[in-house]
């Protein structure tokens, strides 16, 4: 089940100009660009493993896109994405954050079950990927 | 912050990035329940719609005078924006302003 979690989720998957381009807009507006990762696809997991440390005075797009491959290289079956942050007054916010690479299979969830009282059903889900467990 | 909502649909997806901005809020009422193959595709319609907008917005492209072209494109991929396309293509903004005085002024004689 492929995830659609970040922006671009539901677009396919993006070429390599492609992402160039994005980075290239969050360089434009001077937005601090950082790498994440993770083999657990839960939608609740907003802590997914960052790759070095947020390229705040990084402004070179070839540097950009080899920081990227060295983390697909060492991660070739993870989730990778790309976030923009945005440091200026008023604003202090993510402001882009899409998926460059998903693993080859995406298993999906499991919709858990459980009784609790005066059989109450309480739901969860759990990702089917064994890594993620 | 604006909130658009009343008639919009993904066809406008351009103009409403274009006179809206991207802090907005977008209110797709029938253009999501009223998609003929159900409400979650006409979800799907609006989401493709507004990623394939940003994209090429992003990307330094003229939404307002590619738009069209831009949502088309998405649309050859994706079945679900074709059909919204497809059907709601005449429900447009252009009409005339209904914000007009209903008096007429005429002189009076004293």
């Amino acid at each position: 089940m492929r995830i659609t979690q970040g922006t671009f989720s539901y677009l396919p998957d993006f070429t390599e100009d492609q992402v160039k381009a994005q980075v290239r807009y969050c360089f434009d507006n001077g937005w601090a660009f950082s790498i994440e990762h993770t083999d657990d696809p839960h939608p609740r997991n907003s802590y997914w493993e960052m790759w070095g440390l947020p390229m705040f005075e990084l402004q070179n797009l070839n540097e950009a896109m080899e920081r990227i491959d060295e983390c697909r290289k060492a991660f070739p079956n993870h989730y990778i994405k790309l976030n923009g942050y945005d440091r200026t007054k008023g604003r202090q916010t993510t402001t882009l954050s899409f998926i460059v690479q998903r693993p080859e299979n995406e298993p999906g969830f499991y919709l858990e079950r459980t009784e609790a009282q005066d059989r109450r059903i309480q739901y969860t889900i759990r990702s089917k990927a064994n890594s993620a467990n | 912050m604006p909130v658009a909502s009343g008639g919009i649909h993904a066809g406008q997806m351009h103009q409403l990035l274009h006179l809206l901005g991207e802090d907005v809020v977008l209110q797709f009422g029938g253009g999501t329940i009223g998609h003929p193959d159900g409400i979650a595709q006409g979800a799907t319609a609006n989401r493709v719609a507004v990623e394939a907008m940003i994209q090429a917005r992003n990307e330094g492209r003229d939404v307002l005078g590619e738009g069209p072209e831009i949502l088309n494109k998405a649309a050859r991929w994706s079945p679900e924006l074709r059909t919204a396309l497809d059907i709601w293509k005449d429900v447009t903004y252009d009409f005339e302003s209904t914000d007009v005085p209903d008096a007429v002024g005429t002189v009076t004689v004293s």
